[in-house]
């Protein structure tokens, strides 16, 4: 159809790559200044930045444990939510849909609002510790602030739902009547899943685990408000650096290494997956 | 019998899975809704409640409404935006015939990859940077937080309407074509129509990270331009005012009414296969 | 596709048949104007339209998978060309109206294409196509999708519909029994040229080329020798099934030089029942297979090294009974390889 496609193309095209260019440059930019403190940048470009990073492990062991505490919750996100995606995407009743769109709906809320929810829950004189107390499971009330574990439920609660619903599409993706045939030939419900779907579906599981890494990665409401200032992710220590110390230089290098260091860790695992598709010769 | 009862354990397991983490989901939701009408305990909401009150939402300060209304406002505005710039962007990448067509698909993609925490603090510098060189201050401006919202929210669109785009019928045109239509009218009443559903998911998308964004608004937001997210933060931090809870508990409620409009009017098939 | 000539005639039903890939649809949406030819001029009523964008043809088309708009009412995408003209509302109603009884659908006018049977939606793309009274109607294999029965039915009436409104038509399909039943004429079509454009019967009993006379109806291919010709006249003499006689034909051949004669196999008869009659040739085969298909029976016979294939009235033979057979030497012509 005769339409000037290309100009329908160009203001947005201009204005992405403005903003992208834009903030790319800022911060790349800026990781090669020193911070001369009081929120000022030297002139010459250097390394310093760079170089600090590496060196104290202050920042190194962030780096870690954000990787660590991302990885960690994706793969519990996977194991608990590829069942229910599964059991959700075969169910033929109409319970199905709801529970989807009740899933989706609670990945509408944001974040900020759950984690209200969970430190009522984990209050010190909540009904959880007081049950707990009771029962003498535990000597003092469980609290999630301030602790690791406590962050990675934040990371989990940021993550979950959003991950389900894309395993969800990859099941719909695999027809039943393959699992149909493979029990025709005599395979057991688990041999079914173990030696068809599992197979079948782990290109878009391990997408699908991607991007919820990504999320983790990047996450910063969790674990600055569950964290409390003592888990110090790379999110939170950026932010902390550019408003609190402000230094934008450094700010801006933690920035650097907190993009490649998720950018490395995509490419890995996109090598992987095609390592493992050419392995089996599996035609997507 | 074996088969039979070994059907039933695993309905029976599967059922039991998915219960618990539907509970898991929506165990903190639910604790705040109770929590917004349950009497304090010393001042602090206590769960599960004691008695049953109405009062927090009676105090609700007029500056948290405030707060919410603006960042419904700014949320609409993003998305308006995002849908004049994102619709012909799709249409553009789909339909024209460059080579490079890929690349650009990508470029429009690229904003998600960025956390949010690197897109404040860029917007942030970057802004101070314009403000230095032509004068204009955005950080601390809704203009400024709109722009960086655009900009997260953009890819989404692109991306819903891109998917739609790819699987429409050209048949359709060239038969609107065939009855005389001129091309700007074909546009009009055959091909927005059609791949509407894509616009709206795409929208719905940029709306929802637009309203429940916190750290690039909170790099961007001053002491007069506060988000409501910004606004929860903040007070999470220092003195929490249980009203906060009655507000929530809206904006919980309006999350699930809008899931439930939009499963009648646009079907939850579009946002599945637009949130790539 | 190659260089191709077609003359329309007015209110004329034309067929483009032939295979996929033949350039039948190609040179449809040429017509429309999706197509831009690379060399050449298409001209309507003395107009050239060559560089006419499609929405200013003033064409009606029906697509294969109907392209029905499926977000408009029925009463909506019948309307839709009148609605670009500016035709008033109450006027449009009319029409929508009048078409909807002209291609004998039930008053469905608010309802919604997917709510539609595969035949109402054709009837409603073809009334859409009809509504701005085009002065040409394109059709790209609209019965496809169609069971056998419903067909037949949409064939009816659709030829019942052409021939009242006079409308020149021009229908794609590869189903060469669908074209024999509603063309005026038939250009058959093959590799991108027009092999032979005919009536129906010409083509039928005086196919120009082996393409056409294999692909409209079932044809005999015999092998023969030229041991004559006649220069000057279209007759060679053969050699053919053991037999020497004269046959008709559209090539020059020499002597000596290896053709094939084509028999139509209704023109095959049992030798025993045909009267006797000069320039009769007699064949005898070995029944191979026999299918009994009703009111024809279909057998398959070998003589010598070549298969023939006969149909006829039912009789009593069955496998490796030996048969004598016969036709007429001006049943059989030499057909060219090709166009």
């Amino acid at each position: 159809m005769n339409l000037p496609w290309h100009r329908f193309l160009l203001p947005p095209l201009v204005l992405s790559i403005a903003l992208l260019g834009g903030s790319l440059y800022v911060f790349l930019a800026g990781s090669f200044h020193a911070d001369l403190g009081v929120g000022r940048l030297g002139d010459a470009l250097t390394f310093a930045n760079y170089r600090k990073l590496f060196a104290d492990s202050f920042y190194v062991d962030s780096l870690g444990l954000t990787i660590k505490l991302s990885a960690i919750t994706t793969v519990v996100t996977l194991v608990v939510g590829m069942p229910v995606a599964y059991v959700l995407a075969r169910m033929r009743s109409r319970w199905g849909p709801v529970l989807l769109a009740v899933i989706v709906a609670a990945s509408f809320v944001t974040i900020v609002i759950k984690v209200l929810g969970l430190n009522i829950i984990f209050a010190a004189n909540g009904g959880l510790n007081r049950f707990l107390l009771g029962t003498g499971l535990v000597t003092a009330p469980v609290s999630l602030i301030g602790k690791v574990e406590g962050v990675a439920v934040g990371l989990l609660y940021f993550t979950l739902a959003f991950v389900v619903v894309l395993l969800y599409s990859v099941v719909l993706t695999i027809p039943r009547s393959l699992e149909e045939a493979a029990q025709n030939l005599g395979a057991s419900r688990w041999r079914t899943h173990w030696r068809v779907i599992l197979p079948l579906a782990l290109p878009g599981i391990i997408a699908s685990g991607l991007i919820g890494f990504n999320l983790c990665m990047g996450a910063f409401t969790s674990a600055a408000l569950i964290g409390a200032g003592r888990i110090l992710t790379l999110p939170v220590l950026i932010q902390r650096t550019v408003i609190f110390d402000t230094k934008y230089g450094m700010g801006a290098t933690l920035a650097v290494v907190l993009l490649v260091a998720g950018l490395v860790v995509n490419v890995l695992s996109i090598v992987l997956v095609s390592r493992l598709k050419a392995a089996r010769g599996v035609t997507a | 019998m074996k088969g039979f009862t070994e059907r039933r354990v695993n309905r029976a397991l599967a059922w039991l899975w998915v219960t618990g983490f539907m509970l898991f989901l929506l165990a903190p939701l639910f604790v705040i809704v109770v929590a917004a009408f349950s009497e304090p305990i010393l001042g602090r909401a206590v769960f599960p409640p004691r008695a049953l009150t109405l009062r927090w939402f009676s105090a609700i300060q007029p500056e948290y409404l405030s707060s919410l209304g603006a960042s419904v406002a700014l949320a609409s505005a993003a998305v308006v935006v995002c849908v004049l710039l994102g619709v012909p962007a799709a249409l553009g990448i789909a339909r024209s015939r460059w080579r490079g067509k890929a690349v650009f698909a990508a470029l429009f993609r690229a904003p998600v990859q960025i956390p949010a925490v690197v897109t404040g603090v860029a917007f942030l510098q970057l802004y101070y940077l314009l403000g230095d060189a032509i004068g204009w201050t955005g950080a601390g401006t809704w203009t400024g937080l709109m722009i960086a919202h655009v900009f997260i929210g953009l890819p989404y669109v692109v991306g819903s309407v891109l998917a739609v785009v790819q699987r429409f019928n050209s048949s359709l045109e060239e038969a609107a074509l065939i009855l005389g239509a001129a091309p700007w009218s074909v546009l009009r009443r055959v091909t927005l129509p059609a791949i509407a559903p894509g616009i709206y998911s795409g929208a719905t998308y940029a709306f929802l990270v637009s309203f429940s964004d916190l750290p690039v608004a909170l790099f961007l937001s001053s002491s007069d331009v506060r988000t409501f997210p910004v606004l929860l933060f903040q007070a999470m931090d220092y003195e929490f005012d249980p009203a906060l809870l009655a507000v929530a508990t809206m904006i919980i409620v309006a999350s699930f009414a809008g899931m439930l409009l939009f499963q009648k009017w646009v079907g939850i098939n579009a946002l599945l296969r637009s949130g790539k | 596709m190659l260089p191709l000539d077609l003359d329309v005639r007015n209110g004329e039903f034309l067929t483009l048949l032939g295979p996929s890939g033949c350039g039948k649809t190609t040179t449809l949406r040429m017509i429309a104007g999706f197509v831009r030819p690379s060399t050449g001029h298409i001209v309507v009523d003395g107009d050239d339209i060559t560089d006419l964008p499609p929405q200013k043809r003033n064409m009606g088309m029906v697509f294969q998978d109907y392209s029905l708009f499926p977000h408009l009412t029925i009463a909506d995408n019948i309307a839709f060309a009148l609605v670009e003209r500016r035709v008033p509302s109450a006027e449009r109603a009319r029409r929508v109206k009048e078409l909807l009884e002209l291609t004998r659908l039930p008053q469905i006018a608010q309802r919604f294409p997917s709510e539609l049977s595969g035949g109402q939606q054709q009837r409603v793309a073809l009334a859409r196509a009809l509504a701005h009274t085009p002065r040409v109607l394109l059709m790209d294999e609209p019965f496809g999708a169609l069971d056998a029965k419903l067909r037949e039915a949409m064939q009816e009436e659709l030829r019942t519909i052409q021939s009242s409104l006079r409308i020149t038509t021009l229908f794609v399909t590869h189903d060469q029994s669908e074209a024999m039943r509603l063309s005026d004429r038939i250009a058959v079509m093959n590799h991108g040229r027009i092999e032979q454009l005919d009536e129906p019967r010409t083509l039928y009993d005086a196919p120009r080329t082996r393409f056409v006379a294999d692909f409209v109806g079932k044809i005999n291919f015999v092998a023969a020798s030229v041991v004559g010709s006649d220069s000057g006249r279209d007759t060679l003499a053969v050699d053919a099934l053991g037999s020497r006689f004269m046959v008709r034909s559209s090539v020059p051949a020499l002597v000596g030089q290896q053709v094939t004669l084509a028999i139509r196999p209704e023109r095959i008869r049992l030798a025993a029942a045909a009267p006797a009659a000069d320039g009769m040739i007699e064949v005898e085969a070995l029944i191979e297979r026999v299918a009994f298909l009703g009111n024809v029976m279909h057998t398959e016979l070998r003589a010598g090294e070549t298969p023939l294939v006969m149909e006829s009235a039912p009789g009593d033979w069955s496998v490796g009974a030996r048969l004598r057979v016969c036709f007429q030497s001006s049943d059989a012509s030499v057909l060219a390889e090709s166009a």
